[in-house]
This record gives C-alpha cells, structure tokens and sequence, in this order.
C-alpha cells in the first residue's frame, strides 16, 4: 500500500433511488490508496449501484463521493471525463464493443486520449494482451471470444491508460471455477504490478477472498459490517457468517 | 390518458435534451469525420434501393390513378405538371422519411438500444468518451444531410414511374410530359419539399437515438424501443408535414 492514511476514493451517506425504491440508503466506506476493497453482498442489494457512483455513471440522490480529494458533486459530463481517466471500471459482461475487433477495443481509450502514433498504440495494444494472456487475438471479434476472455480484454482495456483505480463489477460472475481462479489471480498480480487502487463488487466470497485486502458487506442499502479478512473471519455478525458459510 | 400526456412530455424534454447535448457535442473537437462518412455510407448509400423501389412504383400509380380521372375531362395533359407538384412538395420528402423512418430508424434504434442494454453505451462514459459524439451526432448529421439527397433521387425516379405510364397507358409523348412539367414547376415546389426533408431527417434520427438510448431490459426492451421510434418517426413526419406545409404556403 502506498498511502494508507490517505483514502484515494471516499463515499459518504450514498443515498440513491430508483423508482421510487430506495435501493441505498447511507453508505459510508473509504479505499485507501493501493488497497483493494470488496463490497459483498446479496444479489439485487445495489452493489453495482455503488460502483457506478464512483466514476460518476450515476448521481447520488443524496450523500458525496471523493475521488482523489476531488468531489464528483455537481459535475457535469465532460468533467467527469477528468475522473473516469484516472478511474477505470471492468463490467460485469466485460461490454465491450461487439463492432470492433479487440484491437479496436483497447486502442479505443488510447486513441481518444493517449495522443500515442499508430505505432505506438498497435505496441501498446500487443504489451496489454501480453499482460492479459490473450497475446495474438488482436483480429478477433467479440463474439468469437469466451467469457473469461472477454473479462481479460475488459481488463486490458481499461488499464490501457494506467489508471489510478480500477472498479470491477462481478468480474467472476458466468466463469466455471478454473477460470474464476484464473481471473482472480490476474486481478491481483494486475494490481501488485501496477498498483492501483481496486474496488471490487462480487457475492463470491471465494474470489473475495482471493482478491481483496478489505471487505464491506452491504445489507439493505447500508455497509453492515467492515475489516480484513481476519476480522471477517472471526465475526460475530449473522449475515457476514452465513456469507462464509454458503462459501466454504 | 392524463398517463399518456405525459408520456409524450417526458419524451418530447428528451429529445430536447438529446438535441441540445448534440448541438454541443457537434461544435466540440475534433471532428469525428471517419465516423460520418460511415453513417451516410449506411444511411444514404445503403437505402438508394428501397427508396428508389418506392418511388418507381409511386409514380407509376399516381400516374395511372390521375391519368385516368383525368381522361374523364380530358385533361390528361396536364398529367405532369400535376406530377411535378405533388412528387416535389409531398410524395417525394414523405414517402422518402417513411421508409428512411423504417429502414434506417430502426436499425439506429436497435444498434444503440443493443449497445445500451449490454453495458456498451456505459463503457464508453466509462473510457471518458461521449456517447453523444460517437454515436448521436453522426447518425443525426448523416440523416439530416442525406434525406434532401434521397428525396431529390426519389423526385426523379418518382418521374420517370409517372413518364412511363404517360407514354406506355395514357399516349402522352415524353418530350411534352417533361416540358409541361418544367414550365409549370416553381423552383419554390422542389425546394419547399427539400426543407421537410431536412426537417424530416432530424426527427427521424433524434427520436431513433433517443428512443435507443433509452431502452431496458434486454432483447424485449430493445425490440419495443424499435418499434415504439418507427412510430414515433411515422406519426412524427406526418404531423409535421402539415405544420410544415402550412409555414412553407405562408412564406410563399
């Protein structure tokens, strides 16, 4: 951890609706800077809603978050533009753009905003699939790719630009367990290599664990319960052990 | 119906906004000049058939429909000029945003609403790019540079349909059905008829982007986003024709 004292991403009394249901109601956490946070639960609990708060995708009905010192309130789109380079997000299906090739998927945030040469960018493209393990696949479309590897493009393009965070959404979600574990590994040493800061949402306890330094457990729109794995192991809470339960 | 009402405010502020933030994003560099030439390839290029299809065959009954109520006074050689107006002022900019509406509406809706349910218009937010620029403002830019273009082609084709019933079923020569529909055509008939087109092609391809960006819940959603933009478009295009027609007679 580089910075321990000095939380890169803070979220303060998160409330936010949709419909007319409240989906959180107050949530409160801190990621420290090189930490790697997992927020558990249930779902359906708003666990995605959370991480779509923190680079802006969604605004809060009430409640501030702080990136990098810097309150994302009252930004518009093109100022998030600032935050969502420095904070990267994984999607739960990896979302990438079934129009382009994979090269044309990790070239695209280096082409908007690395101002790198072609060449440049081809290198770039072929050092980040070498990081992935996906080396040579740059031709292929999408839909000529698994799950898994359409979770490590995902990846690969958004560390493309060396972000600060990265936030994955279910990265381990619709993968059969050896795959899991691949993805899981990669998530880590990803971010021993780099660095970054990582938020990630799961109801994998398993992968959590695998993954993370701290962990959340939201509960009805709030943060129930928070520590290290130790301390999660050692809970007394009810839902936080019924968690471990179903896991192991 | 007080539910309906507001429907259709709520969409109307979204096009709105839509169209404002397009505006915006158009002015902004760069200028996404690849991504355009893409969409008048698909919007423009790419529709000739359809549009040119409908328009033989409009013409052609048009020409049989008058010719023969025509014949009944014997005016029959007034068959053309009669053509000229109707092809120029209405036919041609209507028909042409019709099928426009369906072929190339749809086919906005449903790339951007399957993009928007899998995550893809997100993911874009989420690499610091615009929607709205990649997406929105070519489609629209292509849409509203491209029907003008169209309905000029389908203007013509539309004649030749009428001129060939004229010679072949009604006996005219063609020499007089182009000359008596040049003398009679104001340059006001062709260029009223190309400023709805314009109009025409901006609310075709807003309501598609919009009604695409909008859409949830999967397959289904995306599936009811297309459907509810093509008659939206239609409905659209039809009512402001008349808007139009009535503004474009006042202004002479």
């Amino acid at each position: 951890m580089k910075n321990p004292a000095r939380p890169y991403i803070s979220v303060r009394g998160l409330c936010k609706s949709f419909n007319g249901k409240p989906v959180l109601q107050g949530v409160d956490f801190d990621v420290a800077e090189g930490e790697t946070l997992v927020v558990l639960g249930g779902s359906g609990e708003g666990k995605s809603v959370i991480l779509r708060h923190l680079n802006g995708l969604v605004a809060p009905d009430r409640g501030e978050v702080w990136v990098d010192g810097r309150s994302l309130k009252g930004l518009d789109e093109n100022q998030l533009f600032d935050i969502r380079r420095k904070v990267a997000m994984v999607f739960q299906l990896g979302a990438l753009f079934d129009s382009q090739t994979v090269y044309g998927n990790i070239s695209y945030p280096l082409r908007e905003h690395s101002g790198l040469s072609e060449p440049q960018i081809a290198a770039r493209v072929t050092e980040l699939l070498g990081m992935v393990d996906l080396k040579g696949t740059q031709r292929l479309y999408p839909a000529e790719l698994s799950g898994g590897m359409k979770k490590r493009v995902a990846l690969a393009r958004a560390i493309a630009l060396e972000p600060r965070a990265v936030l994955y959404d279910e990265p381990t979600t619709g993968l059969d367990p050896i795959v899991t574990m691949h993805i899981n590994e990669l998530i880590r040493s990803m971010q021993r290599r780099l660095g970054f800061t990582s938020v990630v949402v799961t109801h994998d306890l398993k992968s959590a664990f695998a993954v993370g330094d701290r962990f959340a457990l939201l509960d009805r729109g709030r943060i129930r319960f928070s520590g290290t794995a130790e301390e999660v192991r050692g809970t007394r809470d009810e839902l936080m052990q019924e968690f471990l339960k179903a896991a192991f | 119906m007080g539910q309906a009402i507001k429907r259709f405010l709520e969409q109307l502020g979204d096009v709105g906004l839509l169209t404002r933030e397009c505006v915006r994003q158009a002015l902004r560099r760069p200028f996404e000049g690849r991504l355009l030439v893409e969409q008048l390839d698909s919007v423009g290029v790419r529709s000739l058939n359809v549009v040119n299809l409908t328009a033989i065959f409009t013409g052609m009954v048009l020409a049989l429909q008058m010719g023969q109520f025509l014949a009944r006074f014997g005016a029959k050689i007034y068959i053309s000029r009669i053509m000229g107006l109707s092809l120029f002022r209405e036919m041609g900019p209507v028909l042409t945003a019709l099928m426009i509406g369906a072929r190339v509406g749809a086919g906005i809706t449903a790339e951007l609403g399957s993009m928007k349910v899998t995550e893809q218009i997100d993911a874009m937010r989420a690499l610091a790019t615009s929607p709205v620029k990649k997406l929105v403002v070519p489609r629209v830019l292509a849409t509203v540079l491209m029907l003008p273009i169209l309905t000029v082609i389908s203007d013509a084709v539309g004649l030749v349909g009428g001129l060939l019933i004229a010679v072949t079923q009604l006996g005219l020569s063609a020499d007089y059905f182009f000359t008596s529909m040049v003398q009679n055509t104001r340059l006001g008939d062709l260029t009223s008829g190309l400023g709805k087109a314009v109009f025409f092609g901006y609310l075709i391809s807003i309501i598609a982007c919009s009604k695409g960006l909008g859409a949830s819940g999967g397959a289904d959603g995306v599936g009811r986003a297309t459907t509810s933009a093509v008659v939206a478009a239609s409905i659209g295009v039809l009512v402001s024709d008349f808007f139009l027609t009535k503004l474009f007679m006042a202004i002479g």
